[in-house]
C-alpha cells in the first residue's frame, strides 16, 4: 500500500507501533504528507457534534424507557385479575366436561331422523319377534 | 453509568436495566443526529429518524449479541433507517451500495439540493468557508469524513463492508478536494484553518 495513502491513520492515531515508526520515517522525506498532515490535523479538530433538539431526546425516552408498561396499569387490580381468571378456568373446565359427556351420551341420537311412531311400531315388531321366537 | 464502556451498558440493559439505554442514547445521540445530518441536510428529518434508531435500538438490541459492535451497528442501523424513511416518504430509489465512484451515493440522493432555511450549519466552532467547502464534496466523501468523525477506519470497513485501502483512498482525496476548494475560494482563511 502506499505510504501516503496511510496519512489518516497516522492522523488519528489508528496505528500500530511499528506502523507509526515507519511512517514518521516516511513523514520526513514526503513534503506532501507534512502538508496534508496540517489538512488531515485540521480537519480532525473542526468536526464538531451537533446534539439533537432536547424535546427529540424526551421523546425517544417516552417511547422506550419511559413508556408505560401495560401491566403497570393493573398493579392494584392483580388479586382481583387472578381471581377473575381462576372463575374463567372454572367456568371453561365445567362447561367443556358438560360438552363431553353430552357428547358421549346423547350426540349419536340427534343425528337420527325418526318419530316416535316409528319407534313404537319397530318396538312392536321387535316384541312380536321375541314372543314368535321364545314360543 | 457513565464510567462503562458500550458492551457493558448493553449487556446490563439486557438483564433489563433502562438506565443503560438512556446512557447509551446520551453518549450517542449527537454522533448520530450529525451523521444523520449530513445526509439530509434537514433537522426535521434528522429528528424524525433518530427517533425512529432508538426505538428500533430499543427492540432489537435484547435480541443483539455482538456486544463489541455495537456503535457499528447503530451507525448501519442509522444508514438503513434513512434509506428506509426516503423509500416511504419519497418513493424514490435509494442505492443500497454504492457500486463505484460514478455512481450517485447515498447521501447525494438523499440531500435537499436547495440549501435549506433552517440548515443550522454544521457548528459554531468550525468556520462558514470550511462548511461551505464540505458542502462542495460529493456525498459519498463527506458522509466518510462525517463518519470518520464517530469511527474508526477499521468500523467503517466493517459497516460499509470496503476495503480500509479504498476508505483511505476516497478520505484523501476529500481531503485534497477541501484544501482546493479552501485554496480556490479563501486562500486566508485556509492559511488559519491550518496552522
Amino acid at each position: 500500500m502506499n505510504m501516503c495513502n496511510n496519512l489518516p491513520l497516522y492522523t488519528y492515531n489508528e496505528m500500530n507501533k511499528d506502523e507509526k515508526e515507519q511512517f514518521e520515517k516516511h513523514l520526513k522525506g514526503c513534503k506532501e504528507c507534512r502538508e496534508n498532515l496540517k489538512t488531515c490535523s485540521s480537519l480532525k479538530n473542526s468536526l464538531p457534534l451537533q446534539s439533537a433538539p432536547l424535546n427529540v431526546i424526551n421523546n425517544i425516552f417516552d417511547k422506550t424507557t419511559r413508556k408505560p408498561h401495560f401491566f403497570s396499569y393493573v398493579k392494584t387490580w392483580k388479586i382481583g385479575l387472578a381471581a377473575a381468571a381462576c372463575l374463567m378456568i372454572a367456568v371453561f373446565s365445567v362447561i367443556s366436561h358438560n360438552n363431553t359427556n353430552y357428547n358421549k351420551i346423547y350426540a349419536p341420537y340427534d343425528r337420527l331422523s325418526i318419530s316416535y311412531e316409528d319407534i313404537y311400531n319397530i318396538d312392536s315388531e321387535l316384541d312380536e319377534f321375541e314372543n314368535v321366537f321364545l314360543a | 453509568m457513565k464510567q462503562l464502556n458500550d458492551s457493558e451498558l448493553v449487556s446490563l440493559f439486557k438483564t433489563g436495566n433502562n438506565e443503560a439505554f438512556e446512557e447509551i442514547v446520551m453518549r450517542y445521540q449527537a454522533h448520530v443526529y450529525t451523521y444523520l445530518m449530513s445526509i439530509t441536510k434537514n433537522p426535521e428529518i434528522s429528528s424524525d429518524i433518530l427517533q425512529d434508531v432508538f426505538v428500533r435500538a430499543f427492540k432489537k438490541l435484547k435480541n443483539y449479541n455482538d456486544e463489541n459492535k455495537f456503535k457499528n451497528w447503530l451507525f448501519t442501523l442509522s444508514r438503513n433507517m434513512t434509506m428506509d424513511y426516503y423509500r416511504r416518504n419519497n418513493k424514490t430509489m435509494i442505492p443500497l451500495e454504492v457500486q463505484n465512484e460514478d455512481e450517485m451515493s447515498l447521501i447525494d440522493s438523499l440531500s435537499d439540493k436547495e440549501p435549506q432555511p433552517l440548515d443550522i450549519a454544521i457548528s459554531n466552532s468550525m468556520s462558514e468557508s470550511v462548511k461551505k467547502a464540505l458542502d462542495c464534496l460529493s456525498g459519498e466523501e463527506r458522509e466518510l469524513i462525517y463518519l470518520k468523525d464517530s469511527m474508526t477506519f477499521k468500523e467503517i470497513s466493517e459497516m460499509q463492508n470496503k476495503p480500509i485501502g479504498t476508505l483511505l483512498s476516497k478520505f484523501n482525496r476529500a481531503l485534497s478536494k477541501l484544501k482546493k476548494i479552501l485554496l480556490e475560494t479563501e486562500p486566508e482563511v485556509y492559511n488559519e484553518y491550518v496552522q
